[in-house]
C-alpha cells in the first residue's frame, strides 16, 4: 500500500517535471528557433501564425502543406511564442494563452489584459515575461517589463513591474533576461530574485530590437548589424562578431 | 476653441486608430519627407543569389549551424554560422515582402507577397518550392519611417521595398507608431 502510494508520488514527481522541462518543441534537432519578435512557431509538426488578428493552424507533417483551421482572436496580434502544451500572443492590448493539446485546434485559455500590455512574450517553466513599450500603436502608458506566474494559465498573476526604457525583443535562459532596449542598446538581468531582478550588464553603444539566447551564444539583430556575443551564468558577455549593416537607403 | 479641441482630442485619436495616418500640414506647402520605391515584377521571382550586403535587418532565424537574418521586405541573407566568431555569407533568397520565417526537416517556410511558401533548402545550395498557400490580414510592404510625412502608397504600383528621402508636397501622409 505504501509502496503505491509511494510509486504514485513519484509519478507525479515526473509528471510535474516534464511539463517543466518541455521546451516549446519536442523535435528541437530538426527545427529552428526564433526571435522574440516572430508571428511564426512551430509546435510538434504543426504551424501557427498569427496575423493581424488570428491564427492560421497549417499542418506540416512530413510532406504535408495544409491549411487546416483559422482561431480569430482580436486585432492587434503581433507575436507567438509556443511553449509546452500551450500558445502566447503578444498583443497591443494583451497577452493571450491558448492550448494546443488538441495541435489542430488552438483553444483559448486566458487574456491576460492590461492597459499598457504590447509587444512580445516569451515564456520559461512557469513565468511569462512581457514587455510594453510606448511609441507604439499602443501608446498608451509606462515602458515596462512584467514577471507573470502562469502557473495556473486560466489564472495568470502578476509578480512583479520594472521600468524599462524602451523595450523591444527579449529572451531568457535560465537566470538571465535579455531585454532589448532599441536605441538605449542590450540590457541583461539576473532575475533569480524575481521581486528585485539585477542589471548585470548594459550594452549602451547599439540598437537593439531582437535576441535569441542559447548555449552560452547571444544573437542580436538591430539597426547597426547583427551582433554574436558569449554570455556566461553571471552575465557577462563578450563579442564574439557583428555583421555590419550597410544603410545607404533606409 | 474648436481647432484646439481638434488637435488635443481628435488628432491623437486618428493616429492612434490608425496607426498610419494621413494628414494635412496646412502651415507649409512641402515638407522633408519619404517617397515609396515600389518592387519590380522581375523581383517578385523567389530565388536564391549571391550574398547582398544588410541594409535594414529584420527578424533573426538559427537552425543548426545556419542563421537567418531578414531583410525587412526584401527577403532572407543566409549564414553558415558554425563558427559564431566569423560567420560566412552563403547567400541571399530573394523574397519579396518577407518578414518571417521558419524551418523544420530542412524546409523553410517563410511569408512572400502576402503567402506562406515553403521551400526545400538543400543546404542552401539550391531552393525547391514545395507549395504557396495564401496568408489572410496579413500586413504587406515595408511600413514608412515613423514620425514623418510620406508619398502615400499606391498599391497598383506593387509592393513598398524601401523609402527614399524627399521634399513632399503638403497633402502627403504622415505616419506615426
Amino acid at each position: 500500500m505504501r509502496f503505491t502510494k509511494l510509486f504514485f508520488f513519484c509519478l507525479l514527481i515526473i509528471a510535474v517535471g516534464c511539463d517543466a522541462d518541455s521546451s516549446g518543441s519536442n523535435d528541437l534537432n530538426n527545427q529552428g528557433t526564433g526571435g522574440s519578435m516572430t508571428r511564426f512557431a512551430i509546435h510538434n509538426g504543426f504551424m501557427y501564425i498569427a496575423d493581424q488578428s488570428s491564427i492560421t493552424v497549417f499542418d506540416i507533417r512530413n510532406d504535408a502543406f495544409e491549411k487546416i483551421k483559422v482561431v480569430d482572436v482580436e486585432i492587434g496580434l503581433e507575436t507567438i511564442f509556443a511553449y509546452g502544451e500551450y500558445l502566447y500572443l503578444g498583443a497591443n492590448s494583451a497577452m493571450y494563452i491558448y492550448s494546443i493539446a488538441d495541435p489542430q485546434s488552438p483553444t483559448f485559455i486566458f487574456r491576460y489584459s492590461h492597459i499598457y500590455a504590447c509587444d512580445p512574450v516569451v515564456v520559461q517553466g512557469n513565468r511569462a515575461y512581457v514587455t510594453m513599450r510606448t511609441g507604439s500603436a499602443c501608446n498608451r502608458g509606462a515602458n515596462a517589463l512584467e514577471i507573470i506566474d502562469i502557473t495556473d494559465r486560466n489564472n495568470p498573476s502578476l509578480i512583479a513591474n520594472y521600468p524599462m526604457e524602451s523595450p523591444h525583443g527579449l529572451g531568457v535562459d535560465n537566470n538571465l533576461l535579455f531585454i532589448c532596449e532599441g536605441e538605449k542598446g542590450l540590457k541583461v538581468f539576473d532575475i533569480t530574485q524575481e521581486e528585485s531582478i539585477q542589471l548585470v550588464t548594459h550594452i549602451d553603444d547599439l540598437h537593439a530590437y531582437d535576441v535569441i539566447p542559447g548555449n552560452e551564444i547571444l544573437l542580436l539583430t538591430g539597426d547597426d548589424g547583427v551582433f554574436q556575443y558569449h554570455y556566461d551564468d553571471a552575465g557577462n558577455l563578450s563579442l564574439l562578431s557583428k555583421i555590419p549593416v550597410n544603410r545607404s537607403e533606409i | 476653441m474648436i481647432k484646439q479641441y481638434i488637435s488635443k482630442y481628435i488628432f491623437p485619436i486618428f493616429l492612434l486608430l490608425f496607426s498610419v495616418g494621413c494628414w494635412v500640414d496646412e502651415d507649409k506647402d512641402v515638407v522633408e519627407g519619404y517617397r515609396p520605391v515600389y518592387g519590380t515584377q522581375d523581383a517578385d521571382e523567389i530565388k536564391l543569389i549571391a550574398p547582398q550586403s544588410i541594409r535594414n535587418p529584420g527578424k533573426i532565424y538559427v537552425y543548426g549551424n545556419y542563421l537567418l537574418v531578414n531583410e525587412t521586405a526584401k527577403g532572407i541573407h543566409v549564414f553558415d554560422n558554425q563558427n559564431p566568431e566569423a560567420p560566412k555569407a552563403v547567400g541571399f533568397i530573394q523574397m519579396l515582402g518577407n518578414t518571417d520565417m521558419a524551418i523544420r526537416n530542412d524546409v523553410l517556410y517563410a511569408d512572400h507577397m502576402g503567402d506562406l511558401v515553403a521551400l526545400e533548402i538543400h543546404d542552401f545550395e539550391k531552393l525547391t518550392e514545395q507549395g504557396t498557400l495564401p496568408l489572410q490580414n496579413w500586413n504587406l510592404g515595408l511600413p514608412p519611417p515613423s514620425g514623418a510625412y510620406f508619398q502615400c502608397v499606391d498599391a497598383s504600383k506593387g509592393l513598398v521595398i524601401g523609402w527614399e528621402k524627399m521634399i513632399t508636397p503638403k497633402t502627403d501622409c504622415y505616419a506615426i507608431y
